[in-house]
């Protein structure tokens, strides 16, 4: 089924309107519409690739309604680290059932704050063929509605040490360590504790390397321009690049 | 071995060749850093392999020539560049009546900015090196600039930018079409980024980790202006780095100043040119191509000029 034939069905259905109406009413900016009887096989998948592109972070899910394959979705769901909760209020992640009017291919489409959010990845590509190629068609509509964390940081998983231009290494944050890097112009010493990396001394003259507040956030950096030394947190980013 | 055996095998050969020529020859996204300015450039290209390599020196080359003649003490006052950068420059003093100025040196000197010797200088001395402000003191004569004595030119605010466009230009006229250059915050990016949309430009929070928002552009610079970027504090008080060409103090009533537009050079200057003006609508709409992202002292967003799409949080 093609998207436009997709959202032909979707919107065709009259018992829609209500629950979109409301999923606005609560300004879920990203939504996730399957047509399956197995949404619980592919829903995590698709929750997990936005997760490695940082769109989404996991939290605690709710049904809105009785949903015929609710018991299956809260055990997947669960099994990808999610959290189900009874309160639609505590939730980030509300999921609700609609039957359509008529049976359509399997297949799934994301909304985001209103507009089709066309995202090509490779794993999303995989999904919507394995999908529509099981032949069999499907009345069970499932709405996933986000509360989307846009663009904010989120802790970083492993330092990179670049030094004179080069990517030295990388490793994690979670071990407590003391590493020295000498490069072209001098010799830097940096610390991890506790999750978050910084500079504890440096040849360089002016010392602003070492008054760098820690670093912990994915894209984080602490600069020492004087010996070439760059450490940077490695984690999911929501950006290219950054000013200011 | 017989011969169809054998045609079988060069085949096989010549199809294995042309697939390691054909993976080799491949565009992919390449990073990496270089440092110049006192601070991390950035680039990140989509390029052949083998444009990697003569990119990194074409721009290490350009970087290192707005150095050389652009940085602190240097006083060429005559090379094309440097009066280009000066025409340049003037236009923005001019437009933004005086409030990016590239003569402010003798006050950066005296807070000690220069020196990274931070002090708060007493009014007096402000005054005096007020006096050695303003680049309507400049004088330009049969292609060469003369100052006065005492006078010292700080193309801090301006010549990065410029260096960006040089560079950014110089790697799409080498057939890179996608990519950015980010020197400490100015950039320019082109062409898509590597999810085949707009480039998205965190604009980094004035006081607090992470972003205030996100500008999504392609063929565009953006450059930004803060007062957190080089300060001190005295008696609760931050003095910052962006001073005011006319009281001689640090201007105080923004956090931050994000311009985007065709031109870093231009993108740079108007960011402090706006951070500084009590006026700044004044100034954006003598450039109807920039618009302008501030954050006033109290927090307060304000968008000015043309309208790029920008996400704030």
């Amino acid at each position: 089924m093609d998207r436009r034939d997709f959202l032909k069905v979707i919107f065709s259905s009259s018992l829609l309107t209500p629950l979109i109406a409301s999923l606005k009413a609560q300004d879920s900016s990203l939504v996730i519409y399957i047509i399956s009887d197995e949404p619980q096989n592919f829903l995590p998948s698709i929750i997990e690739e936005l997760k490695r592109k940082a769109w989404v972070q996991e939290g605690r899910f709710a049904l809105l309604n009785q949903h015929p394959f609710g018991e299956d979705l809260k055990r997947a769901l669960s099994q990808s680290g999610w959290r189900y909760v009874s309160k639609p209020s505590a939730s980030s992640l509300l999921l609700s059932f609609e039957p359509l009017h008529r049976a359509a291919s399997p297949s799934f489409t994301l909304i985001r704050e209103g507009r089709i959010w066309d995202i090509r990845t490779r794993k999303l590509s995989r999904l919507w063929k394995e999908m529509n190629s099981r032949g069999e068609t499907s009345i069970c509509l499932t709405v996933a509605s986000f509360e989307e964390r846009p663009f904010t940081s989120i802790p970083g998983q492993s330092v990179a040490i670049y030094a004179d231009g080069r990517k030295r290494e990388s490793f994690s944050l979670r071990k407590n360590q003391m590493r020295q890097f000498t490069t072209r112009n001098g010799q830097v010493v940096i610390g991890i504790e506790g999750g978050r990396a910084r500079v504890l001394s440096s040849t360089c003259r002016h010392k602003i390397c070492l008054s760098s507040p820690p670093a912990f956030l994915a894209g984080e950096r602490i600069v020492c321009a004087p010996n070439q030394f760059l450490l940077e947190i490695e984690g999911p980013r929501f950006v290219d690049t950054i000013t200011g | 071995m017989t011969p169809l055996l054998a045609k079988r095998k060069f085949f096989i050969f010549i199809f294995s060749a042309l697939s390691i020529i054909n993976c080799r020859d491949r565009e992919k996204w390449n990073t990496y850093s270089l440092f110049f300015f006192d601070t991390v450039c950035d680039i990140q290209v989509y390029c052949l392999p083998s444009q990697v390599e003569p990119g990194q020196k074409e721009i290490s080359r350009i970087f290192t020539e707005i150095e050389n003649k652009f940085s602190p003490g240097r006083e060429d006052f005559s090379s094309p560049p440097v009066i280009e950068l000066f025409h340049i420059a003037l236009r923005v003093y001019r437009d933004s009546g005086g409030c990016f100025d590239i003569t402010v040196a003798p006050l950066a000197e005296l807070w000690g900015f220069s020196t990274k010797s931070y002090r708060v200088p007493f009014p007096e001395e402000v005054k005096l090196a007020l006096a050695l402000v303003g680049m309507e003191k400049i004088k330009e004569e049969r292609g060469r600039l003369s100052v006065q004595p005492g006078m010292e030119l700080d193309w801090g605010g301006i010549a990065k930018g410029w260096a960006v466009d040089l560079a950014a230009r110089a790697l799409r006229e080498s057939g890179i079409t996608r990519g950015f250059i980010n020197c400490g915050g100015d950039l320019y990016c082109w062409g898509n980024n590597p999810e085949e949309s707009a480039w998205k430009i965190g604009i980094k929070h004035p006081r607090q980790k992470g972003y205030i928002g996100v500008v999504s552009v392609s063929d565009m610079a953006v450059a930004t202006s803060g007062d957190y970027q080089r300060y001190f504090e005295s008696g609760g008080v931050r003095y910052h780095h962006i001073f005011n060409p006319k009281t001689g103090y640090p201007s105080q009533n923004k956090q931050s100043v994000t311009i985007v537009g065709p031109e870093a050079v231009y993108c740079d200057a108007l960011s402090t040119a706006i951070f500084v003006s009590p006026q700044p609508g004044v100034i954006i709409k003598k450039y109807p191509e920039y618009g302008a992202i501030l954050i006033e002292s109290n927090g307060n967003i304000v968008i000015l000029g043309k309208a790029y799409p920008v996400e704030l949080f």
